[in-house]
């Protein structure tokens, strides 16, 4: 008895040891990967920027002064505009069960798998030119695309505050707001903070909503470096701002980002049917309308404007698509949208893999350090500006033996570094909340360590896997930023396609642009609804 | 005297509870006693109006308190589990109550209630402690002397000694016996066993799903 106890526990143990074996094995991928093409370009950027006084001279400059203040106030008031948006749809998901609520979370995440010029765009076919081309107009694309960051943080968080928390302080004589503010608050405010951030992230590094909506008066950093490196050809600048803008977003990470989250168990809770409870229901129910009519309003318009030529309905928008009538302008949907799908096809088979060796070394190795070290290299990009990375590979990788810039590879690498985060967080927790004892149980049935991987992890976490085999699908498909660097004529993607249709004179074209745009957002949908 | 008429509730549109009546006189301390999925937690969070009810209604002391808000029931409760707030101390666990119930309430006052409580429960030195250090036994006293803290017109106490180990659940229903003859709290306490509910409650209370009462 003994014998076959001493036998179990050996088995329990080699199991783990295996499969950590494993892990530190194809650590060494995704480590190369990102060494070559995220840590490399940056730290050419840095390397150029060495150059202090170049620095100096742009921080000089009182036409970048001004670009940096807006990027820096129309950020600030963005993100407090969509935390104040989403609070009420995310209490809403997280707190209850009711009818049609994943269809509601999953029509809030569209916006933030889209292009930026899509929403840009639709945001311009919803207001009035006076108001959609100006801060008004960026304030609402920021605030529809960002909001899906909000729900997803907080309620992820929200929902691991036991109901019985609540309920006891109110017991107590809490009111709600008492209880809100002295019980829930303290517990999901590290999420908040974090959600906080990630939005100040995406709004302050914001392209393709400025480009589009922007006009000659409002410009970013982001949208400045572009026009430096690209239009004026003056690197030096581009490069400085590059090093200004990860400064400023190592500020906004070392303020926001969790420092303890220990008290809250990684549990869960079922949320009660709202059908239940008649008086928070007209609640629910004013905060899933309101969210539907804010983040569907636009497309909806989009949609209609695409059918109007000068004030009549037209199919002619939709004709121009694939009749050729576009192709003395230099655009070509269908090449356009076969390099999308080849890029996105390319980017899962690439990512997937990558983000599963991340998300392994995640969930079996001992080492709590190196656990975080790699999660947090690996999620880098998240943070970091599109435009940045594109710049940075342009001037990595721009002299023999590495002369890729004109190659479309280096688009399809920018998009896999790109999307690997979110690749990589939608892996991480399903793999480490698979109980060590169904392995264990898969070992003494017989099953070496790679069978108990297949039979036992991969099958769990086949869900997950089609998750981030969709967004890195979705990241590829809608990446605007960097392909703005990368792309060469040839290598046209639809976001940019749709970009350049949204930027030219015309009804005809302007109208083409929105239909292109909502052939997109029916692709995404469909994408994203089969992960 | 706590009135519980009639009271039916529904979930997720399952039937929970049937028309369950129950009447607990003041100063006793009665155990409901049924198996699992017989209801006993719903009635509970029903009459604490944390779970709102179907039909039916409840009263204490003749006021019908059935759409009164919770905060204003002036009901003491004691979860199963997790209901200690982990981001506070023992010490402000214990008083969080007070400043509801007695905004008026000085903060000497406030120390001497909670002193008063931590001593009760035999837990004088551990004011400062975090929820999270304490063991399941101390979480469960902390959680009652929270509960009696404002001193609640009625205190229910849900499986209070679920997940203890023999030795120690044993110890904790002595103490939890003395403090409630201690303090002459009326209480209505659920557990699905019978010899708990013998240690504790002068009258039990039996259900069987779906709820039909039966008075031992």
């Amino acid at each position: 008895m003994v014998g076959r106890m001493d036998k179990h526990h050996a088995a329990m143990m080699t199991t783990l040891a295996s499969l950590r074996r494993g892990a530190i094995l194809c650590c060494a991928l995704p480590l190369v990967w990102l060494s070559l093409f995220y840590v490399l370009p940056l730290g050419t950027i840095f390397f150029r920027a060495l150059d202090v006084s170049a620095l100096i001279d742009t921080i000089g400059n009182s036409g970048i002064r001004h670009v940096l203040w807006f990027t820096l106030w129309q950020a600030t008031l963005s993100t407090a505009l969509t935390v104040i948006i989403a609070f009420p749809i995310t209490w809403a998901c997280s707190q209850w069960d009711f009818t049609g609520k994943h269809l509601v979370v999953g029509l809030v995440t569209v916006p933030f798998v889209l292009p930026t010029v899509i929403i840009a765009g639709a945001i311009r076919t919803l207001l009035p030119e006076s108001l959609s081309s100006g801060v008004v107009g960026i304030l609402c694309a920021h605030v529809i695309f960002n909001v899906a960051v909000v729900l997803r943080i907080v309620s992820a968080r929200w929902q691991q505050v036991h109901p019985n928390t609540a309920s006891a302080s109110r017991i107590l004589g809490a009111s709600s707001w008492k209880t809100f503010w002295l019980i829930t608050w303290p517990m999901i405010r590290s999420a908040v903070a974090s959600a906080v951030g990630i939005v100040f992230i995406f709004c302050f590094t914001s392209f393709g909503v400025i480009k589009v909506l922007g006009g000659p008066r409002y410009s970013t950093i982001e949208l400045e470096i572009f026009i430096r490196a690209v239009q004026l050809g003056d690197t030096s600048t581009a490069v400085a701002l590059v090093v200004l803008q990860l400064i400023v977003i190592g500020v906004v990470l070392g303020l926001t980002m969790p420092r303890n989250t220990a008290s809250l168990k990684i549990i869960t809770y079922r949320t009660s049917w709202i059908g239940d409870y008649p008086r928070q229901q007209t609640l629910v129910r004013a905060s899933v309308f309101a969210t539907i009519l804010l983040i569907g309003a636009p497309f909806l318009t989009m949609f209609i404007n695409s059918f109007r030529v000068r004030s009549n309905w037209s199919i002619n928008p939709w004709r121009h698509l694939f009749d050729g009538t576009l192709r003395p302008m230099g655009v070509d949907v269908a090449p356009a949208m076969s390099n999308s799908v080849i890029f996105a096809a390319i980017t899962i088979v690439i990512t997937v893999p990558l983000a599963l060796c991340l998300a392994s070394i995640s969930a079996y190795s001992s080492s709590h350090a190196g656990r975080r070290l790699i999660t947090a290299l690996a999620s880098a990009p998240l943070a970091t500006s599109a435009v940045a990375l594109g710049l940075g590979m342009i001037i990595t990788f721009d002299q023999s033996p590495i002369n890729w810039r004109a190659h479309w590879l280096l688009l399809v690498c920018a998009h896999c570094t790109i999307a690997l985060p979110l690749a990589l967080r939608s892996l991480t927790a399903p793999l480490q909340s698979i109980p060590p004892a169904l392995r264990d149980s898969a070992r003494t049935l017989g099953a070496s360590a790679l069978q108990t991987w297949w039979h036992v992890d991969i099958a769990i976490i086949r869900r997950p896997l089609l998750v981030a085999a969709g967004l890195s699908a979705a990241v590829s498909l809608g990446e605007f930023g960097a392909t703005s660097f990368l792309t060469r004529t040839g290598n046209d993607t639809i976001p940019t396609t749709i970009a350049r249709l949204l930027s030219r004179p015309g009804d005809v074209v302007q109208s083409s642009g929105y239909a292109l745009a909502s052939l997109f957002v029916v692709l995404v949908i469909g994408v994203m609804s089969n992960a | 005297m706590l009135d519980v008429c009639n009271m039916s509730v529904s979930l997720g549109g399952v039937s929970i509870v049937q028309n369950f009546s129950l009447q607990v006189s003041a100063g006793t301390t009665t155990a409901l006693v049924g198996p699992s999925g017989s209801g006993k937690t719903t009635i509970l969070q029903t009459i604490c109006g944390v779970v709102p009810m179907t039909s039916g209604s409840v009263s204490y002391d003749g006021v019908d308190i059935t759409n009164m808000p919770i905060h204003l029931r002036k009901i003491g409760m004691v979860f199963q589990n997790s209901d200690l707030f982990s981001h506070l101390s023992v010490w402000h666990n214990i008083a969080f109550g007070l400043r509801f119930v007695s905004p008026r309430l000085v903060p000497e006052a406030v120390t001497q209630r909670v002193q008063e409580l931590l001593h009760l429960i035999g837990m004088d030195t551990f004011g400062d402690r975090r929820i999270n250090d304490l063991s399941g036994g101390e979480q469960r006293r902390v959680a009652l002397a929270r509960a009696l803290a404002p001193r609640p017109h009625l205190l229910l106490l849900d499986e209070p000694f679920s997940a203890l180990d023999s030795t120690l659940r044993w110890r904790l229903i002595d103490d939890v016996r003395d403090i409630l003859s201690a303090t002459q709290t009326t209480a209505l306490i659920v557990t699905h066993d019978q010899q708990e509910a013998d240690a504790l409650a002068t009258h039990t209370v039996s259900i069987a799903p779906p709820s039909t009462t039966a008075l031992h």
